[in-house]
């Protein structure tokens, strides 16, 4: 029931409300399905894992490119005057890496290798020269008789060293040099790139085949629990009776079994095995950006909890702003419907202004929501943007700084701006999953609120199981209800102490009124609802007693509106009985007179029945459903008649039909028809709930009781016809 | 183009939001071009030792400069475009209802509601996202695209036509990929459609399934429709699952050539840091649109098929219009003649004439019973006389004027017709019923409710005449429905009232009460009563019974039964019912 209109009326219209985005109640059974598949998630992760690091070695590579093969911080070190304090230190420390110069005391050292005090102390002292030296190492060089050659003609720029193979040049003159002497003097540096070239295609190769390996598992995985759980909800839902059919539409079935369980998907691939890819990249970069320079690192590290924070802040207020939108459109589309619906009205009643002026109101309450979804998004997004470039800004200034002072590479600086494009990437994708989880567990929990149904028809710890029935059916003060009264008082009574039997072979018909119950008394001998008091036997049995999935099989039902699956014609009759051949088949359709409509058709026993048998008249329907129950050959025939127009052709069909049926098997027919009263061995006369009269036809009329009524009112006129 | 002429109008309505939309992207995409450029001036002056701290600071400054300036601007064209496509949107929906309301009610017999909803949802969400979205991703696709391209171009043009080889292949991976993609997709839905069938059938026929035991080969049933399903979901991620990696791929090749090919120029000399960081820089910034072509080529296509179908709906004319110069029967004294009518049904399940030659007069003022079986045509005559369906000229009369020379809302606002569906709408009860006078005092309203006999249910409800009614309130029974629907029908104080069968589900004692108590209120209203019920009819001044289109007999309740004819056998019958119900 709504609550207060103010606020009620606009909750009406509401698709579902927001609701947990963790329960661990739920997960843990969802899991449950997971489980058949743990190797394959354990696969997925660990590619997953193995794909992010990769990832995030790109920018890597591009560091070990420029400070390794494109850039060079070589400096000249004065370290003369071994008084000052620092200098043994430096001499010791880096014994290996100095390379002594000509002029006694002065070393050429990779800047980047000094520790931040140390360079600060020879930076102040002004031992440290600011231009930066390329080495020729001619023990390495790739063609040596190339680079000598060089090396002679520009002998004045190239500088020699306390190693005579090895000589060096500051950065400025080297750009003097011309493009082809360049090649030959960094021929080691080219091959070097050509190299970290063929190393990263290889890498965007391996990613490529990796990220598509993770896509196709985490969909194999997905897919297959969807598949799982469809099968598990399916079959559930078929066990449940019929009572929970009657208060649950097929359609909101439907929806559970299909689009429901979809949502699902997103949770076990986007979150499950994402979330590892996601957390690991956030890991993995907050790593890298640590290590190649632990100051900047952490300056960049400490903004990231006001990104999250934002985003986080974000999402919640974006998905206010949606729902709010969802809530808008669905009123709007709920509306439209009803109107189209009731155009009729509208049009009788001239409302077509007055509905026009509503409707433009319901119109720009929702492009309102829209417009505060825009502002939202609007004021959010600079937020993030600003975020990003202070990032950009923080790497380039601080970043910038560290280089000036040598202590970080160049080429780690450049992988810096590449790091912080990344690290946003996960910490949104993170976000995000909020949105996945809070609709898969309210999907979830109402899938599981149907697998948590129980069947109200219980089946015997010791079930019956005869498969030779005779076929005696005997209804013992049989007291049945749907429901309670409104009042709930007493129980709304359907049949009220009904009592008859009928032997093996013997055929009755069951009469009455509309709302008598006579339909009902079909539904109670398949069990499709429990009795609240007496008995119903089946061979003497008790159907509480019986299994009932034997028992129907021996019980052949024709209900009044024959339901016909959109199948062909062959497997109506047979349903899903495959071993049940098609000569057999044409058989059943001949004695029950249905195949002369049947060969007409274009595809006769092939030809597609179309949406529940419309294209079939109801005579032809019952007829097919005649054929079905020979095809099943029951012990016991349970028949509702049609009532609506069938031509008197048909209707001599079915009469003729009837009377094979009703051979050798016990009979229930609830008759409408007069000649099929006539053909039955015993009438059963219902009114209001209770057996009034049974006897033959001549003498029920001859009491003149309320069958005569019923006589004259329903059958009467049949008899010009019939 | 033509498709789009409707929409002409509409950009210009809000062709400022646009221009100033325009304006604040282009901003937007000059300040990201810009960053780049600054990255590089750092990068170069590092790499020469030409900087000193306080630049980097004051650079870093400018960067958050811009940065807040990207954020206001993008900020101003979302607003302003995405803005003005939601304006579009909302004229559009307005003028869909509009039109599709002023349609008789013939055209919405023929369509069916669930296409009505399909256009305004689907298409005019198509059309909106072609409008707003597609345009700004066209614009800043194709201006961003030739931006950092002439800015790749100004850093160093033959390495910028080395990479420009795999972007052309890129386009059309997303163009090949995007095309086998939706076939594939398609049939995923198609397979999805059919385990949504399978499903929905198994419930439906549940009854079946369970008398004949089938639940077993149901489930095999289904499990082959579900286990095709799974496997046509892993054959779209067969091209899916490609898609994305393969773009990634594309683009790090380009990525992967600068560094390469740039690499060497760096070391070379004649490309400097800066420029190979910046170069890195536009190419991220170029390849977005290269992506982006395909999705809006997408967005295109769709809006494109969509706005034809809501141009064809724009395009409909109703078919019951006013002539030029109406009467305006403002004073209508309710007397209606229909002379020689015959009337069928222009639709597809028409199946020849439903009134045919049919003669009859109703003085103002009285009350008549119009009685027949079902499918006699006693229904349609409450469709004529409000003018929902057109008649041909010189066959129905109101107060003497051929009903097509009269004014359509004065007429139809004087007539109170209770259909037999009785359809009510998902509002309180209070505004359903003065659903025909929203300025109604609720006192006058509740009178109506009083003579309609729903005033003591009503009062019953948790929330009494603000109670809603539909899915989304209580659900009422039909009789509570056929009585709400008469006493919104009352409240109008109809000239004309017509009753279709409105107490069918009324048990016959009410119907005794709401028939007296209606007595008053008809005085001076001319009133038809059609009914298949002889206890609704018999009290009426003249009853006329039809059968199969035809007015077969007419005369009193005494004069019908002593003419032995239909009317006294509908009587017979409707006895012997009411002797057997009241056996015990």
């Amino acid at each position: 029931m709504p609550p207060g209109r103010g606020s009620g009326y606009e909750d009406f219209h509401e698709e579902q409300a927001l609701g947990k985005v963790y329960d661990g109640n739920l997960v843990r059974r969802l899991m449950k399905y997971a489980k058949p598949y743990t190797k394959l998630f354990i696969l997925t992760i660990t590619l997953v894992i193995f794909l992010s690091a990769l990832q995030i070695a790109q920018p890597y590579i591009t560091k070990i490119a420029i400070d390794r093969f494109i850039i060079f911080s070589n400096a000249k070190i004065d370290l003369s005057d071994e008084s000052l304090p620092v200098v043994p230190d430096v001499l010791e420390r880096h014994r290996d890496k100095l390379l002594p110069l000509q002029e006694e005391g002065i070393y050429l050292l990779d800047a980047n290798e000094l520790d931040p005090g140390r360079a600060a102390w020879l930076e102040a002292e002004e031992l440290i020269g600011r231009e930066k030296f390329y080495i020729v190492d001619l023990s390495k060089v790739v063609d040596r008789p190339a680079v000598e050659e060089v090396l002679s003609r520009h002998e004045e720029k190239f500088e020699a060293t306390g190693d005579p193979e090895i000589f060096i040049i500051d950065y400025s003159t080297l750009r003097e040099i011309s493009r082809s002497d360049l090649m030959t003097v960094r021929g080691r540096d080219r091959r070097g790139i050509l190299i970290i070239g063929a190393i990263f295609v290889l890498l965007l190769v391996t990613v490529f085949l990796l990220q598509y390996a993770q896509i196709y598992l985490m969909t194999l995985v997905g897919q297959n629990i969807l598949f799982d759980i469809r099968n598990a909800l399916f079959r559930h839902i078929q066990t449940l009776s019929l009572r929970f059919f009657d208060s649950n539409p097929v359609g909101r079935l439907v929806t559970r079994s299909t689009n429901d369980v979809n949502v699902l998907n997103e949770m076990f691939t986007s979150v499950l095995i994402t979330l590892f890819s996601d957390l690991f990249k956030f890991m993995g970069i907050s790593v890298m950006l640590l290590i190649m320079n632990w100051r900047l690192g952490l300056l960049l590290m400490a903004i990231t909890p006001l990104i999250m924070a934002a985003t986080l802040l974000f999402r919640i207020k974006f998905r206010a702003a949606y729902r709010r939108v969802r809530l808008k459109i669905a009123r709007i589309n709920a509306t439209l419907s009803e109107h189209f619906s009731g155009i009729r009205i509208i049009k009788i009643f001239a409302r077509e202004n007055e509905n026009f002026r509503r409707f433009e109101v319901i119109n720009r309450d929702y492009y309102k929501a829209n417009m505060y979804e825009i502002t939202i998004h609007g004021l959010f997004s600079p937020v993030i943007v600003f975020f990003r470039n202070l990032g950009l800004a923080l790497v380039l200034w601080f970043g910038g700084g560290q280089v000036i002072q040598n202590l970080l590479p160049l080429g780690a600086l450049v992988a810096y701006l590449q790091y912080i494009e990344m690290f946003f990437q996960p910490i949104n994708a993170l976000a995000e999953k909020f949105n996945v989880m809070q609709s898969a567990m309210a999907s979830s929990e109402r899938i599981f609120q149907i697998m948590d149904e129980k069947p109200d028809i219980v089946a015997p710890e010791n079930p019956v199981i005869i498969t030779d029935i005779k076929g005696s059916v005997e209804f013992d003060d049989v007291w049945f209800a749907y429901k309670r009264l409104p009042d709930n008082s007493d129980w709304d009574w359907i049949l009220k102490g009904v009592s008859w039997s009928v032997e093996p072979g013997q055929s009755v018909a069951i009469v009455g009124e509309t709302g008598a119950g006579k339909t009902t008394i079909i539904s109670l001998l398949s069990r499709f609802y429990d009795i609240q008091r007496g008995s119903i036997r089946v061979d003497g049995i008790d159907l509480r007693d019986w299994d009932m999935q034997n028992l129907r099989r021996h019980i052949g039902v024709v209900l009044q509106d024959v339901f016909l699956f959109a199948r062909d014609i062959k497997s109506n009759i047979r349903l899903n009985n495959g071993e049940i051949e098609e000569q057999q088949l044409a058989e059943f359709a001949r004695t029950v007179n249905a195949h002369k409509f049947i060969e007409r058709l274009p595809n006769q026993f092939d030809e597609p029945v179309t949406e529940r048998g419309s294209t079939l008249s109801s005579g032809q329907r019952q007829l097919l459903a005649f054929a079905r129950v020979l095809a099943f050959d029951p012990s016991i025939l349970v028949l509702d008649e049609a009532t609506s127009n069938i031509d008197t052709e048909t209707e001599q069909l079915i009469q003729e039909a009837l009377l094979k049926l009703i051979r050798n098997r016990t009979s229930i027919i609830i008759a409408h028809r007069l000649s099929t009263i006539q053909h039955v061995d015993r009438i059963l006369v219902m009114h209001k709930g209770k057996l009034v009269e049974q006897g033959n036809h001549q003498q029920l009329l001859a009491h003149g009781g309320i069958y005569y009524k019923l006589y004259q009112l329903q059958y009467k006129g049949q008899e010009v016809g019939a | 183009m033509k498709v789009f002429a409707p929409l002409k109008h509409y950009f210009w309505k809000y062709r400022w939001a646009f221009v100033g939309g325009f304006f604040a992207l282009v901003f937007v995409d000059a300040f990201q071009l810009i960053l780049p450029r600054i990255t590089r001036t750092i990068i170069d002056g590092l790499t020469f030792g030409t900087i000193e701290s306080p630049d980097l600071l004051r650079w870093s400054a400018i960067i958050l400069a811009l940065a807040i300036g990207i954020g206001i601007m993008r900020f101003f064209w979302r607003y302003l475009i995405v803005g003005a496509s939601r304006k579009i949107e909302f004229d559009l929906r307005n003028r869909f209802y509009r039109t599709l309301l002023s349609q008789s009610v013939g055209h919405f017999n023929r369509t069916k509601v669930g296409d009505l909803m399909a256009l305004a949802t689907n298409d005019l969400d198509a059309v909106r996202m072609m409008t707003g979205m597609a345009f700004i991703v066209a614009f800043d696709a194709v201006f961003m695209l030739m931006a950092s391209i002439v800015m790749l171009v100004l850093l160093n043009w033959r390495l910028t036509l080395f990479i420009l080889i795999p972007m052309p292949i890129l386009s059309f991976i997303i163009m090949h990929f995007g095309r086998k993609l939706h076939d594939r997709f398609k049939e995923v839905q198609a397979s999805f459609a059919t385990l949504t069938d399978s499903a929905q059938e198994t419930y439906s026929g549940i009854r079946v399934i369970k008398a004949y035991a089938q639940e077993e080969s149901e489930f095999d049933h289904f499990q082959v429709k579900n286990n095709d399903y799974r496997q046509k979901n892993m054959w779209l991620v067969r091209v899916w699952g490609m898609f994305d990696p393969l773009i990634t791929l594309v683009i790090g090749i380009c990525f992967g050539m600068v560094i390469l090919l740039g690499g060497d120029r760096v070391i070379l000399g004649t490309m400097s840091m800066g420029d190979f960081v910046a170069f890195n820089a536009y190419l991220g910034l170029a390849v977005w649109p290269m992506i982006a072509v395909g999705w809006i080529s997408n967005l295109y296509q769709r809006g494109k098929a969509s706005m034809g179908r809501l141009n064809e709906v724009f395009a409909l004319e109703p078919e019951i219009k006013e002539i030029s110069n109406p009467i305006v029967l403002d004073d209508m004294r309710g007397e209606i003649e229909f002379k020689d009518l015959t009337f069928e049904y222009n639709d597809d399940a028409s199946t020849g004439p439903v009134l045919e030659n049919l003669s009859m007069k109703i003085d103002a003022g009285q009350t008549v019973a119009i009685i027949g079986r079902t499918g006699s045509g006693k229904s349609t005559l409450l469709r004529l006389i409000p003018r929902l369906f057109d008649v041909p000229r010189g066959t129905l009369f109101i107060d003497g004027h051929d009903i097509r020379d009269l004014a359509l809302e004065p007429l139809r606002g004087q007539i109170g017709a209770v259909p037999q569906d009785s359809f009510l709408f998902s509002e309180s009860i209070i505004d359903n019923i003065k659903f025909g006078r929203p300025d109604a005092p609720d006192e006058e309203a509740i009178d109506c409710a009083k003579i309609a006999q729903i005033h003591d249910n009503i009062m019953e409800f948790p929330e009494q005449y603000q109670t809603v009614s539909g899915e989304r309130g209580i659900t009422l029974s039909g009789g509570q429905k056929q009585r709400i629907s008469l006493a919104r029908a009352l409240l109008i104080k109809p000239k004309i009232l017509i009753l279709d069968d409105s107490f069918s589900a009324v048990d016959t004692e009410t119907e005794e009460k709401i028939l007296t108590g209606l007595r008053g209120f008809m005085e001076g209203r001319t009133s038809i009563l059609i009914s298949h019920r002889i206890s609704t009819v018999k009290n009426a001044d003249h009853i006329f019974v039809l059968d199969e289109g035809k007015l077969v007999e007419q005369g009193s309740h005494d004069e019908l039964l002593a003419v032995g004819g239909i009317y006294a056998d509908i009587d017979r019958r409707q006895k012997l019912e009411q002797l057997l119900e009241s056996e015990d």
